[in-house]
């Protein structure tokens, strides 16, 4: 016996390599499939990682208790369970464990709120989305819980067919998410390496009814990855351009999709808008101050629930001297599906705002991680800055404490963007002198207004590289000059971020109660800096031209500001720098409305892991009646059946396709029954008497000694001979006679499943 | 009568029984299930009651049954004057002997047909029934067994009948089946008609199995393997009818017994070696039928005629009774 056992066993273990070779590369493929909405390659490397670990743990477990077959299928998915967990201790919180593995309670706290971190990292960021910490966090998890799926039903239940579902599960992810796209090739070679799956796996599951839920499986895998983006409602959160008309979203960064939206030829009104003195405003969205990474954006905010935007604090830094004269402004968010509300600076109050809202109090902008900016009505308070020339002169080149985060810059920052500041700020003295030089340099000739040479040169998006080949080029758009102006700024010394939200938009011809209507569309998204004024605070600046208005105190034109010398040769003329005379039509998008519309990565995780989730519930009756089917067909032809197996297979898929048989008629009535049922043929009614008679036989005769039921002493007939045949002739029959509807539910939904449940629990009280 | 058993095995037990209800076929005609219900009782060791309208053929057919089978037949015909030791046989002073020497009664054969049993006396239809349960008779001290195997074939008359006493509950319970001839179809009967021109058929009738056959017949019915799943089964059914809130008597436990015999006898028949749930859904009108007795808003007292309603409400048990499967599934 024990002998026997070892034979089978390493059998087994030379059977198995392949199969976890196969599952390996089958996920791995897979996983690949979610570069379409993820960036880098990091987290490849994980879950490639946690996919060894697991299937590996597995099978050496496997390998080494392959004498107790049972526990081995019950310790392998453990083993690979603490083993993952343990990758996942030491890659997300080692710091925090016991010997840098052991989880502990810090632990523990570190990944709640890694999940946190993840749900706010998803509603925030677009597709494809930077695997920031959390995310990778939230990717391990799920991975390493669809890989534990795999292997038990690969390995503990040896149901190869369906490790096909948490394939599935990670396939749908990209289809789910907006904006994301499915990788037709990788799709294809993960079914392929699916199939290799199923070929390698059919010696250990036998040959019953294998191919229906495999194709079931992959069928149900395309369909939904096809039909059911399409099909779910869209919620706040993924409400972009999908089924609502047209909309405009920005996304958490704006910065990074900026030129395409700029480029884009659909024009969505995003808002309207109406001011109390009749003049238009610039509408922030986000503030962007971190300029270390490649990818500039907002950094995550971080909202606290104090900071109801009904009051906001005094301006940073803004003196008592300064005049400032107040504003109210009414907004209505038409189009816009964006985290962030557009709203002037610096506003004092906002009323009116049905969604949950939060400044923040370092750059006045409001943010949400709940509502979104749609369909909000609002009124905001406001004051417009109106410093005077020589108060900005006063404020000479201090710079007040703590504002080393607006000045800082990468240690790499290409030496000519100093360079250049300081030779067109050279001669100036104060850093509002400076300000201006460098406004007035990026206004002027040879600097051009162009949305598509940075990309045709390949220097479009964000970084101080970037920056560096704009000033060279000279060629850019909105994003290049307002970034320009606020690395240059930084690099003397002048506290600066950038600012992306919306320019004053065009006048409308109608009002609202008398007031004049600005009209804001996806072409004037818009980014500009500001810099920082002792004495006065936050102060705009306008380097793009022929976007947006130059404010008085920065406009050469305004008495009192002082002349720069700089190294204009031409002067600054609005027109000049437009590299085509469509030109301000053409940059007026900014990138903030692509950025969201296209991507509104909003949630995709999220949504995956429901559709995850829902799939799983829709299969689960499915999966489980089938598994029960296979399991008798399968000791049937063992030779492990009895009778009765098949008689409740009978029953149950009778009653799976609406056919029921009471249990008080005798096996002899339930089979007069079931021969009168549409689709029974002869051979099945012949099969079905066969049944009949066995499990009369085994339910009622008399014991044999070998403890199966015989046929008196001289007519002892093996009641599991052909049952397995007979049994799958009688399925087939009933099968045949169901119509579409019957079939569908008694795959999906089998009512055997709840009465069989119904009774189990019934035993059980 | 000496009680010699003859080995049957299960293959000719089917062919022996074929024989006998063809042979009584040949005098019954269209009547099968009833034939068939009386050699089950026969074989089941139990007594048989046939009740119906006079002139239907009852004691044709028990007669016919006794004929089939090489026995000794008595007949009694009951009538209001019969005296109990007219069944049981007296003791009468023999002067020769100087002692008292037993006469047997007509109680003493194999089968004993009693025709028209609820035209007697309460007094002396006991005396029959104490001999049907013990097997045996008591004569001035002395007891007497009666002859194996035993079956009394009783015919009565619907209760409404005039000159009839109606059996009491206790006594019908002695009965394991009770079975109705009903009337014969139009084919049947217009062939009775030809048939019984000339002479009786009754009078042709040669027996078709001999008593060591029907003993052995016997110990072949009681070796039929009755699964504890059955038991269960026929237990359920019979407690069911003790609940049942539109009886007013439920079965007795010897009509449980009597139930899981005659099933055995059944499934012999049947050519099976064990019993089914179907045996025992097939006798329990017969078999339950004349013991239960309806709740009084159910018109009826037991008689055929009237125990449509009673045969309904057995019906309505068996089929709501779950039968047990008695082979689990390996898990």
């Amino acid at each position: 016996m024990t002998e026997r056992r070892n034979t089978t066993s390493s059998g087994g273990m030379r059977r198995e390599l392949p199969r976890v070779l196969v599952l390996l590369l089958a996920f791995a493929v897979t996983f690949g499939g979610l570069h379409t909405i993820l960036e880098g390659g990091a987290w490849l490397v994980l879950c490639l990682v946690l996919a060894v670990l697991v299937f590996g743990g597995g099978l050496a477990v496997r390998t080494l208790l392959r004498g107790h077959p049972v526990v081995a299928r019950i310790a392998g998915p453990l083993a690979g369970a603490m083993l993952a967990a343990a990758a996942i201790v030491i890659r997300f919180a080692s710091d925090a464990a016991l010997l840098g593995f052991i989880p502990t309670a810090a632990v523990v706290d570190r990944f709640r709120h890694l999940i946190r971190d993840a749900g706010y990292s998803i509603t925030w960021q677009n597709v494809p989305a930077t695997a920031d910490e959390p995310i990778s966090f939230l990717l391990a998890a799920g991975a390493t819980a669809l890989l534990l799926a795999a292997e038990i039903f690969a390995f503990s239940l040896r149901l190869p067919a369906l490790a096909g579902l948490p394939l599935a599960a990670i396939f749908l992810v990209p289809g789910m998410t907006p904006e994301g796209t499915t990788d037709g090739w990788l799709f294809a070679a993960s079914a392929l390496a699916y199939l290799a799956l199923l070929l390698v796996g059919r010696a250990q599951v036998g040959r019953a009814g294998q191919l229906v839920p495999t194709v079931a499986i992959g069928v149900a895998a395309v369909l939904s990855g096809l039909v059911l983006p399409g099909a779910l409602p869209s919620t706040d959160l993924t409400a972009t351009s999908s089924g609502l008309g047209p909309t405009v979203s920005t996304g958490v960064n704006p910065m990074l999709r900026l030129g395409d939206d700029l480029r884009s030829t659909d024009i969505h009104v995003a808002l309207t808008y109406s001011t109390v003195s009749g003049r238009g405003e610039y509408l922030r969205l986000v503030e962007v101050s971190d300029f270390f990474s490649s990818d500039w954006g907002p950094s995550q905010p971080s909202l606290d629930s104090q900071n109801r935007p009904v009051d906001f604090p005094r301006p940073p830094g803004l003196a008592v001297g300064v005049t400032t004269e107040n504003e109210v402004t009414y907004v209505y968010v038409a189009n816009l599906v964006s985290p962030w509300l557009p709203v002037p600076y610096p506003a004092s109050s906002i009323t009116g705002l049905d969604g949950s809202w939060q400044y923040l109090p370092e750059s006045f902008t409001v943010a949400s991680n709940l509502s979104l900016a749609r369909g909000e009505d609002y009124t905001v308070s406001s004051v417009v800055l109106t410093p005077t020339p020589d108060q900005l002169l006063a404020a000479g080149s201090r710079v007040p404490d703590g504002f080393g985060e607006y000045l800082s810059l990468p240690p790499d920052t290409p030496g000519i963007i100093a360079a250049t500041a300081r030779e067109v700020t050279a001669g100036e003295s104060s850093n509002y002198e400076r300000a201006l030089a460098l406004q007035e340099y990026l206004r002027s000739a040879p600097f051009q207004y162009s949305e598509s040479a940075p990309v045709t040169d390949g220097y479009d998006g964000t970084g101080v590289d970037v920056v560096a080949a704009f000033l060279e080029q000279h060629r850019g758009y909105c994003i290049h000059f307002a970034s320009a102006m606020a690395v240059m700024a930084r690099e003397l010394g002048i506290p600066s971020r950038i600012i992306v939200g919306f320019q004053p938009g065009a006048l409308q011809n109608g009002s609202d109660r008398g007031r004049r209507l600005f009209e804001v569309t996806t072409k004037d998204l818009h980014a500009w800096p500001e810099l920082y004024f002792a004495g006065i605070g936050w102060v705009r600046f306008e380097p793009t031209p022929s976007r947006g208005n130059i404010p008085d105190y920065a406009n050469a034109t305004t008495p009192g500001v002082p002349v720069v010398q700089g190294p204009p040769a031409v002067p600054s003329n609005p027109e000049s720098g437009l590299d085509d005379g469509s030109a301000p039509q053409i940059d007026q998008g900014p990138t903030v409305v692509r950025w969201l519309s296209s991507g509104q990565l909003s949630s995709w995780l999220a949504i995956g892991g429901v559709v995850v989730l829902l799939f799983g519930i829709v299969f689960l009756p499915a999966g489980l009646r089938w598994m029960r089917r296979r399991r008798r067909l399968a000791a049937l032809r063992a030779g492990r059946g009895t009778a009765a197996s098949a008689w409740h297979e009978v029953m149950e898929s009778a009653e799976d396709i609406g056919v029921t048989v009471s249990r008080t008629l005798t096996p002899r009535e339930a089979v007069a029954r079931l021969h009168r049922v549409r689709g029974m043929s002869d051979a099945g009614r012949e099969a079905l008497d066969r049944i009949g008679r066995a499990i009369e036989r085994e339910g009622y005769g008399r014991p044999t000694r070998d403890g199966t039921a015989g046929y008196g002493e001289s007519r002892v007939i093996d009641v599991r001979s052909g049952l397995a045949d007979d049994l799958a002739i009688v399925l087939r029959c009933l099968k045949a006679g169901a119509d579409g509807n019957d079939r569908l539910r008694a795959t999906m939904l089998p009512p055997s499943l709840v009465s069989r449940t119904v009774k189990l629990v019934g035993r059980l009280a | 009568m000496t009680d010699t058993a003859d080995t049957v095995h299960y293959a000719d037990f089917h062919a022996l029984s074929r024989e006998i209800v063809r042979s009584v076929e040949t005098v019954i005609d269209g009547k099968r299930e009833a034939v068939e219900l009386a050699l089950t009782t026969v074989l089941a060791e139990g007594h048989l009651l046939i009740e119906d309208v006079p002139g239907v053929g009852k004691t044709m057919l028990a007669r016919a049954l006794a004929r089939s089978i090489d026995c000794t037949v008595n007949r009694i015909q009951f009538t209001p004057d019969l005296l109990p030791s007219d069944i049981t046989g007296v003791s009468v002073f023999n002067q020769a002997d100087r002692e008292f020497e037993f006469k047997p009664g007509p109680v003493f054969a194999n089968i004993v047909i009693g025709d028209e049993i609820n035209r007697a006396s309460p007094k002396t239809q006991s005396a029959l029934l104490e001999s049907m349960e013990e097997g045996q008779v008591s004569v001035d001290g002395r007891t007497y067994p009666l002859a194996r195997p035993f079956t009394v074939v009783a015919t009565q008359n619907p209760v409404e009948m005039e000159g009839t006493y109606p059996l009491p509950e206790a006594q019908r319970d002695r009965f394991m089946v009770r079975i109705s001839m009903g009337y014969p179809d139009d084919v049947a009967e217009l062939a009775m008609l030809r048939t019984r021109e000339k002479t009786s058929p009754l009078d042709s009738l040669v027996p078709v199995i001999s008593l060591g056959q029907l003993s052995g017949m016997i110990a072949a019915v009681r070796g039929i393997y009755v699964s504890q799943a059955v038991e269960q089964y026929a237990v359920s059914i019979a407690q069911e009818t003790r609940r049942d809130r539109e009886l007013r008597l439920g079965a007795s436990p010897r009509a449980t017994l009597h139930l899981v015999r005659a099933a055995k006898a059944r499934a012999a028949l049947d050519g099976r070696e064990f019993v089914l749930p179907d045996d025992i859904d097939a006798l329990a009108v017969p078999v339950l039928g004349h013991r239960l007795i309806a709740a009084a808003r159910i018109a009826g007292t037991g008689s055929a005629f009237q125990s449509n309603s009673i045969a309904d409400i057995i019906h309505r048990i068996v089929a709501a009774t779950p039968v047990p499967l008695g082979a689990g599934e390996p898990a």
